[in-house]
């Protein structure tokens, strides 16, 4: 009898780590080898680290777009400024409120620009389709201005 | 001296190494051992997991001297079969401290595909069924160093190990 609680004894502790076992997530890391190719364990869960590098990308794609129209806005605030001692403070108000909408949504700042003034609607459009191109945009955004100059 | 007493004391030399019997020299004692063993393990880092640990064969090799019968020092090899496959190495010291218990304490490393590097400490209850010496009994490992771990993470593992123990 006593040669059997050993036994007893295995067999309990072979059936709580079964239970245990079973009531684990299978989809858990612990280790960089508990995931397959491509994958890394982070924070206990296998992430795609090439997945997550094209998103940071396209991330950082959309954050260098983001400052390219930024940069844009800023070279017709340039622009503006660079008028306001000609032009006046009406102008440049003008002239900053359209970049700021170009910089934000291209195709809402020439609908704006549409509907605020028939003139300077031509240079905002051309502007919002090449928002990249920072020097061609102050360009225009210098033909828009003088355009409403001549308002 | 005359030639009687020559004669005398070397047949009294002669008595004293036949009858002598002869030193017991040191002998060791080598046994070998296998296992299967899983579990659990946790651990991670900011974030705990706890899983189900894989499945480990390990095939080792112990040594003691007949002088020391309870000091036995313990060579081993274990392999991860599931779900990922890994090999290493553990060593050991064990110390018997009943007729049918040993405890353990040591070190283990996994070494290839990744590494895996900590100590390990264990119990042993052996137990003889039919002639065979079963061995049975838990381990816990952690592991804080190696090239599996995660930045910034300490795995470890608490194993029930089930095999056969016999001699070399």
């Amino acid at each position: 009898m006593a040669s059997r609680r050993p036994v007893l004894l295995v067999l309990f502790a072979l059936s709580s780590v079964v239970a245990l076992v079973v009531h684990c997530k299978a989809d858990e890391c612990l280790r960089l080898s508990d995931c397959g190719d491509g994958l890394t364990c982070v924070d206990g869960t296998c992430v795609d680290a090439g997945g997550d590098a094209p998103a940071d990308a396209g991330k950082a794609d959309a954050g260098a777009d983001a400052r390219r129209a930024d940069g844009a806005v800023d070279a017709g605030r340039l622009d503006a400024n660079e008028h306001d001692a000609s032009l006046g403070d009406a102008r440049l108000r003008d002239g900053a409120s359209a970049d700021v909408e170009h910089g934000d949504s291209p195709a809402d700042g020439s609908r704006d620009a549409h509907a605020t003034d028939g003139k300077r609607s031509d240079a905002p459009l051309d502007e919002a389709g090449k928002v990249d191109g920072a020097p061609d945009s102050g360009a225009r955004e210098d033909s828009g201005v003088h355009d409403a100059a001549r308002d | 001296m005359t030639r009687f007493n020559q004669s005398a004391l070397t047949i009294a030399v002669l008595a004293v190494l036949l009858s002598a019997h002869e030193a017991k020299a040191q002998q060791y004692l080598i046994g070998g051992s296998a296992g299967l063993a899983t579990g659990l393990a946790g651990g991670g880092g900011a974030t705990s997991v706890l899983e189900r640990a894989r499945t480990r064969l390990r095939v080792a090799v112990d040594l003691r001297v007949d002088e020391f019968p309870k000091d036995i020092f313990v060579v081993g090899m274990v392999a991860e079969l599931e779900p990922h496959a890994s090999f290493g190495l553990d060593l050991r010291y064990m110390r018997s401290v009943s007729k049918k218990i040993d405890l353990n304490v040591g070190a283990i490393g996994y070494i290839f595909p990744e590494s895996l590097i900590g100590p390990v400490v264990g119990l042993d209850y052996h137990l003889v069924v039919g002639g065979v010496e079963l061995v049975a009994g838990p381990e816990f490992n952690v592991f804080f160093l190696g090239t599996d771990l995660p930045s910034d993470s300490v795995v470890w593992q608490a194993l029930l190990q089930v095999g056969v123990h016999f001699g070399l």
